[in-house]
Parts: structure tokens; sequence; C-alpha cells
């Protein structure tokens, strides 16, 4: 009986959102406010459960219990910098509040150069010059297009180099957006906006695609999931 | 004291989790102690969510607006949820943990993907408006995008728009993502060495000095 009452207002809450579709409507309504409490609560939840007890609490406990006393100060001194947060509840000392933020913006920035440096911009210049220990400007694959010519050998043939020139363009078009005469930056413009359209577009294909999956999903639930557990409960 | 001496600890801080990145010795011995640290500070910003939600929704209230009734069905279940899952963590097999995974299960997910389901309406009509404008970036879009619709969902003959989805995820989208990922590296890059250098102070708030 609880999975059919709790399916029902699954169900309920799945037509109210769909609702909106027709007009903004006291159902729409009431789920919207409904979603924006319980994700706020859920996200206290996991806050408390997968943060503040296991990296704070239960270090905590631990070093006191093993009179780590300079630990325990350690913890104390992080939970005393972010109950600082609390203070933005006061418009006089709401500049107390910065202190948390700085040390978490200012760690934050640090730690994140390198890897940044690294995964966005070293690995992706590395896998725009060699995939699979193969040089992606490989004269060899057009050579052996020319020598035997296929959709295959074309796909092997174009692939690197096409690649190899979207990023460029496009990193052409970023870097020098403002008006320029120089040849090479006005003459990859039009190349470099193919590339974007397109992309943008695949994008874009994909995103709708997969709100499509998510409102299929959401239309198998009603139709196969609640939809029999009623009939089996009104049989 | 109420800007300086934030600006001199995300000064400090930043030094402290560029150089951690670069000595093993230092990373082994207390990356873990500090990166618990820096969270368990960060957790408490929950705490700006939830006054953020309360301020709004009690000002609607003490105003007696006239959705004021929905203000108490968000304040229900954020008191629900946040009670409720924290009873369930303390007793694991208890009606509250059960309370707490039917409301994950059977109101926050279908809540969740049926809001991002409906973008999916909202986002055609936003592209037929887009498309109506008739230039070759339009078009180029245009059929860029129907070709990876038609293509995620090909069977039979239309097999050929898979192969083609293939093409455009694998080359030109690709080479535009892996532009876009560069200058996102570069400009984090930039923005971190500019907070930790005190040149970029917008996460501090206006306000006073």
């Amino acid at each position: 009986m609880g999975t059919i009452l709790w399916s029902t207002f699954a169900v309920f809450l799945t037509l109210s959102i769909f609702s909106f579709l027709i007009k903004d409507n006291p159902f729409y309504k009431f789920a919207e406010h409904l979603f924006a409490g319980i994700s706020v609560g859920y996200l206290v939840v996991i806050t408390f459960t997968q943060i503040f007890i296991p990296r704070v609490w239960k270090p905590l406990m631990n070093s006191i219990d093993t009179g780590n006393i300079l630990r325990s100060a350690f913890l104390i001194i992080g939970v005393f910098i972010g109950l600082l947060y609390l203070s933005r509840a006061s418009n006089k000392y709401s500049w107390l509040s910065r202190y948390p933020i700085s040390i978490v913006v200012g760690f934050g920035s640090g730690f994140a150069i390198a890897p940044s440096l690294n995964a966005r911009v070293l690995k992706q210049l590395h896998s725009t010059v060699v995939e699979d220990g193969q040089s992606l400007l490989n004269i060899q694959k057009i050579i052996a297009f020319f020598r035997d010519p296929s959709f295959s050998s074309l796909y092997n043939a174009t692939y690197g180099p096409l690649l190899v020139i979207g990023v460029l363009v496009v990193l052409i078009y970023f870097f020098f957006s403002f008006k320029n005469d120089n040849p090479v930056i006005k003459y990859t413009r039009t190349p470099a906006l193919l590339y974007m359209m397109v992309g943008f577009g695949a994008a874009f294909g994909y995103t709708f695609m997969a709100r499509i999956s998510l409102f299929v999903d959401r239309m198998n639930f009603i139709l196969n999931r609640w939809w029999p557990l009623i009939q089996n409960k009104l049989m | 004291m109420k800007r300086q001496y934030p600006m001199i600890l995300t000064f400090v801080f930043g030094l402290i989790g560029f150089i951690l990145r670069f000595s093993p010795i230092l990373n082994e011995k207390y990356l873990n102690d500090l990166l618990s640290w820096t969270m368990a500070i960060a957790a408490f910003a929950v705490v700006i969510a939830v006054i953020s939600l309360v301020k709004h929704h009690a000002e609607k209230i003490r105003r007696k607006h006239k959705d004021m009734i929905y203000s108490f069905v968000t304040f229900i279940g954020l008191i629900v949820m946040a009670l409720v899952g924290i009873l369930g963590h303390y007793m694991p097999g208890s009606i509250w943990k059960s309370i707490f995974d039917n409301l994950y299960k059977y109101v926050r997910t279908p809540l969740d993907a049926t809001m991002f389901s409906l973008l999916a309406f909202y986002i055609s009509s936003a592209a037929y408006r887009a498309f109506r404008a008739r230039t070759w970036h339009a078009t180029a879009l245009l059929i860029s995008g129907f070709i990876v619709m038609i293509g995620r969902v090909a069977f039979g003959p239309l097999m050929i728009f898979a192969d083609i989805t293939n093409w455009i995820m694998l080359i030109p989208t690709t080479a535009v993502m892996r532009a876009i990922m560069i200058g996102v590296g570069l400009g984090i890059t930039a923005t971190s060495i500019k907070i930790i250098l005190g040149i970029e102070t917008s996460y501090l708030g206006g306000g006073e000095k």
C-alpha cells in the first residue's frame, strides 16, 4: 500500500510540473516550492552526514580521545571559522563571513592552478598533437587514402588534420576576437564559426535528447510502473 | 580588518594550496588534513543557502503575500527532509530511514527529472526562434543539431545518421570543446593567480573597507 501511495504522489508531482506547459497554476507552484524545500533539506542532510560527521566530528572526537591537543585545536578552529558564515544573517557583522570565504577561495584557487593547467591545457594540447602514440598530422594516412580510396581511409586521413585545424582556428577566434586585419585572423573566422556552429548544434542536439530521455523515463514511470500497480490493486 | 585580513588569508592559503601540489612530502603529510579542514569550513556555506531560503520565504509570509501558502510548503519540505534524513542517518533500520529513502525516490527524483525534462520543451521553442534567423550560422547549427538528434535514436536505414553523428561528435565537436577547454584552463589559472595576489576581490563582496 505504501508503494502505491508514494508512487501516486510521484505521479501527481510529475503531472503538476508538466501542467506548467499549459500555464502557471497552483499545482505547479506547489510542486516547485516543495522541490526547493526538499532539495535544500537534502543538501543539509548530505552536508551533515557526508562532510560534517566524517570529516569534522569523528576526527575531533578521535583526537580528543587520543589526547592529540594540536589536532583538536586545529579542527575546533576550523569549526569556529565555518560558523562565521552565520554572520551573514546579520547586517552589522556580515563582513565576518569574509574570513571563511577567503580561506576556502584562497586554498581552492592555489590548489586548482596546477591540475587545471595540466588537465585543461597541457593534456588537451598534447591530445591535439599526439593520439595513441601517433602524430595527428600523419602523412602516411593521407598517402594510404590515395593508394586505396575508401570511406574508411578518407576518415583516417582527414581525422587528424580536421581536428588540429579545428582546435587552432577556434583558439584563434577566441583569443583574437577584436577587429583585426591580420590575414590569419581574418580568414580563419569563417571556418572557426563553422566549426563552432556544428559543435554547438551537436551539443544542443545531445542536450535535447538527454532531456527527452528524462521525459520518456517519466512517461515510462507513469505508464509502465505506476499504472500496472493501480490496475493490480483495482482488480 | 574587514577586507585586508581576509585578503591576507586568501594569499596565505592560496600559497599553501599551490605549494602542496608541488611538494610530495608536504602533500603526503598535510594534504588530507587541510582538505578536510577547508571542506569542513566550506560545508558551513550550506548555512547560507538555508538562511537565504528561510529569509526569502519568511519575508513573503510576513508581508502576507498572495502566494505565502507555498512558502509554508517549502518550509515543510525543508524541515521534514532535513529532520527525517538526520534521524534516518542515526537509526539506519528505522522508519525514518525508510521515509527518507522514499522522499528521495518518490519526491526529489521525480521532481528533479521532471523539471529537467520540462526544459526539452522550452529549448525546442528557443531553438525554433534561433533557427528562424536565416543566416548560414543558424543553418549549420540546425543541420548539426537535427543530425545528432536523429543519430541518437537511429535504426534501420537511418543508421547513416548515427555514423554522421559519430563523425560530428569526434571531429568538429571535439575540436570546439577542446579549444573552449584550453581557454577555460587558462582562464581558471589567470583568475586563481589574480585572486591569490589580491587583484580579483569580487568574492569578498562589496561594502566597508
